[in-house]
């Protein structure tokens, strides 16, 4: 009786230990099993995106009861190929309970990762996802004998309408250490002695350098890897024979978008038709409408204005305040002159926001002070970093990584790399470069982000020197579309020839360069299927988050520099000494040197300079051609440096100055 | 005339035994060897390993194929497909 009081008494204390001690769940699947599904139904709202320490791929953090919920990348197997296996390696290894996420209809290709997983002697517990689609196809796989024969606790859902989520409770209480086959744990019993966990012994076995080297130990030649692998796949295809029954061949859904989208004759069409729904919405909804609202509206009339009439009180300001019109003429305009700041002139100032108040109104403030300039100037390092950033790139960020969720979650993607790879191939890449490339239209900040997700260096260089040399981002295609819109064809045709020659030439040159082999094309095809919207608008937010938690600082660094540029005349000295080159080379009027120098900012400033000067149509050529291949834009050349390294960077940056005024000078040359 | 039965045979069979790039569309394959290092691993992992019965749904313009193993499809680029040995059947 008393001992039963005492077992009582530290039940409670038993059960905080093993909650504190067991928390950390780790989700783990194949690309496109619906593991964000099954993490956004955990998690609820509450999550939090980071970078994995050492490494640039981010990881998915959320809280389930007393869990700690990690999602990771998708992945076929635990190892070290790329970067995303090495996060989603060392989480696991990190975690306590292991739930892994199957896609039923791809059971021979998925169980590899659950063999494995319980070869590591993780608790593990499996979700069998799409399980109605197995119903619709006429599949009967027995759950019972699967979970025999693995040792471990199965559950099936569907996670587009959550059907068998509310099982995932028990899964994770049930989470169990499964079935180890005798070849594999004889083996492993020889590290127990060196006090190496089980997990990480199969994974030295498997010849993973990085944790052998941790528990200093000689790599094991690539053949014990193979012989692991052989023999664990002749394992997933005898379980598959045996649980998996296919009652007719009939169930088998034509996948005819899949086909189409594969084959060049048809899946050009398709291509061209996306990318101008894909222009619809981002270069004229988004761009174009929302950008304007948020970064004029809300940016620039009520952030900055506020902000600086704030500041002008305080210090040395002259306001020129302009009414205009629909048509931006401008009706009426006022001077302000604080030299003591406003506050030191109620009644002016007080005239000041009477004026300004009108809905029309546009105030431009000059500060004086060196100081209060560099951090709310024209380039302030405060304003007009948040403007850029939250109001203009922010949305822009948040459109493109919308269509690309959507993309991505139907299943095009793949077969888009598929079908342009043999292109790529004769650039030193393969199929899946479309993706940064793609991306690069957009924006190139993000575009360098992911060339992450190439297979080498080889290939990560010559699409970041692709990015940065001839890809215009959405904001500079937006004002080259109308500084083209009213010259006529014969630009626009010179335009294309040449920056689709400087790319050819570009590529080209580059992958007879740079050492190294490129990588060849091996990717799985999912199914194409309409995505849910829901988890496209979590994707999105959770990746334009991650993405600005990542290129903001730096780009407040980069505005830092060109703000101590302008303040110490080095900008002025840059645009005296460009001066030359801008009239007798280019044969533009001097002026234009200045837009080429706000380039370096923004890419739209650099274009945009060039709408107040009177420039002939072949002026206008040349003009956007060099623009266009001029440098990128100080937040992607900060983002370039810290992806590439500095001598990378700075190599590719100083080429754009170099190919730009070269390739520009040539063609004025010829056409002027 | 048995002799040259077998030879046509051997010939034949030997016809049969090639590189994935050179599979046509439409066509039923055994693989019989994988490139080794650690593409043969990746190989393995996605579900292809020596001895597997293919179908390739896809030849593109340039090479590149697309297999398909039961449920699930697979594309191979063209500089990879040249070191996967195969041996083409008439049937699965």
């Amino acid at each position: 009786m008393k001992s039963d009081e005492i077992k009582d008494e530290l039940k409670p204390i038993n059960n905080f230990i093993k909650q504190n001690k067991q928390n950390k769940i780790v989700l783990v699947g194949n690309p496109n099993v619906g593991k964000s599904c099954i993490f956004n139904y955990l998690s609820g709202m509450y999550v939090d995106v980071s970078n994995f320490p050492g490494t640039t791929v981010s990881i998915t953090k959320g809280k389930y009861k007393d869990y700690d919920v990690y999602d990771t990348p998708g992945i076929y197997g635990v190892g070290s190929f790329n970067d995303e296996e090495k996060v989603a390696r060392d989480i696991i290894l990190d975690g306590d309970i292991v739930i892994n996420v199957v896609n039923s209809l791809n059971l021979e290709r998925d169980l590899f990762l659950t063999l494995q997983l319980i070869e590591m002697g993780k608790k593990v517990g499996v979700i069998l996802n799409f399980s109605d689609e197995i119903k619709k196809r006429k599949i009967k796989i027995n759950v019972q004998e699967l979970s025999k024969i693995l040792g471990v606790e199965i559950i099936e859902t569907t996670a587009i309408d959550k059907k068998g989520f509310d099982k995932i409770d028990h899964l994770i209480e049930n989470a169990r250490v499964g079935n180890q086959p005798d070849e594999i744990s004889s083996i492993i019993k020889n590290f127990a002695s060196q006090n190496i966990p089980q997990a990480q012994a199969l994974l030295i076995l498997e010849g993973d350098s990085n944790i052998s080297s941790k528990y200093k130990i000689e790599k094991i030649p690539i053949e014990q890897r193979e012989n692991i692998y052989i023999t664990r796949r002749n394992r997933v295809n005898e379980i598959v024979s045996q649980i998996e029954y296919e009652d007719s061949t009939k169930g088998e859904i034509f996948n005819w978008l899949g086909k189409i989208s594969i084959n060049p004759i048809t899946g050009i069409p398709l291509l061209v038709m996306i990318l101008t729904l894909v222009y619809f919405f981002i270069g004229n909804f988004v761009s174009q409408k929302v950008v304007n609202y948020t970064e004029n509206k809300i940016g620039k009339g009520i952030f900055e204005y506020y902000t600086k009439s704030f500041i002008s009180r305080y210090t040395n300001t002259e306001i020129l305040t302009q009414l205009v019109d629909e048509n931006k003429n401008v009706i009426d305009e006022k001077l302000f002159q604080f030299p003591d700041g406003s506050n030191s002139n109620p009644k002016l100032k007080e005239e000041f926001e009477k004026f300004s108040s009108h809905n029309n109104s546009i105030s431009n403030f000059t500060f004086f002070n060196p100081y209060v300039k560099l951090f709310f100037g024209e380039f302030g390092v405060i304003t007009m970093t948040i403007t850029y950033l939250l109001f203009l790139l922010f949305p822009l960020v948040i459109g493109f990584y919308l269509v690309m969720a959507f993309l991505e979650d139907s299943g095009y993607l793949p077969r888009l790399a598929t079908m342009l790879d043999r292109a790529f191939n004769k650039i030193g890449l393969n199929g899946r470069a479309v993706i940064p490339i793609m991306l690069g239209f957009g924006c190139i900040t993000m575009a360098n982000i992911t060339t992450r997700l190439l297979g080498s260096e080889k290939e990560k260089s010559i699409v970041t020197a692709i990015l940065q040399f001839v890809i215009p981002c959405s904001a500079q295609l937006a004002v080259i579309a109308v500084l083209l819109s009213g010259a006529g064809l014969k630009p626009m045709l010179i335009f294309i020839t040449v920056i689709g020659s400087v790319l050819i030439l570009l590529s080209t040159i580059l992958n007879k360069l740079l050492p190294g082999e490129s990588s060849p094309l091996l990717i799985d095809l999912p199914i194409m299927r309409f995505p849910r919207l829901s988890n496209i608008f979590k994707k999105t937010f959770y990746r334009s988050w991650g993405f600005m938690k990542e290129a903001g600082f730096w780009f407040f660094i980069g505005a830092l520099g060109v703000g101590i540029l302008d303040l110490t005349g080095l900008l002025k000295l840059w645009q005296d000494f460009l001066n030359p080159l801008t009239v007798h080379w280019l044969k533009l009027p001097k002026e234009a040197s200045t837009a080429f120098v706000m380039g370096m900012v923004r890419r739209d400033f650099g274009a945009a300079g060039l709408f107040d000067l009177k420039l002939s149509t072949m002026q206008i050529t040349v003009a956007i051609i060099t623009i266009t291949l001029f440098v990128p834009c100080i937040a992607s050349f900060v983002v370039m440096l810290k992806e590439r390294g500095l001598k990378e960077g700075l190599i590719i940056w100083l080429g754009t100055w170099v190919t730009a005024f070269f390739i520009g000078g040539l063609v004025a040359q010829i056409i002027i | 005339m048995f002799l040259v039965n077998a030879i046509i045979l051997i010939v034949k069979e030997i016809k049969m035994d090639k590189t994935l790039d050179k599979i046509s569309q439409g066509k039923f394959l055994k693989i019989t060897k994988l490139p080794t290092g650690d593409i043969k691993s990746q190989l393995i992992r996605l579900g292809l390993s020596e001895g597997d019965k293919l179908k390739c749904t896809h030849k593109l313009p340039g090479g590149t194929i697309v297999v398909k193993k039961n449920r699930q499809e697979i594309a191979i680029g063209f500089d990879l497909a040249k070191k996967i040995k195969i041996h083409e059947l008439n049937e699965l």
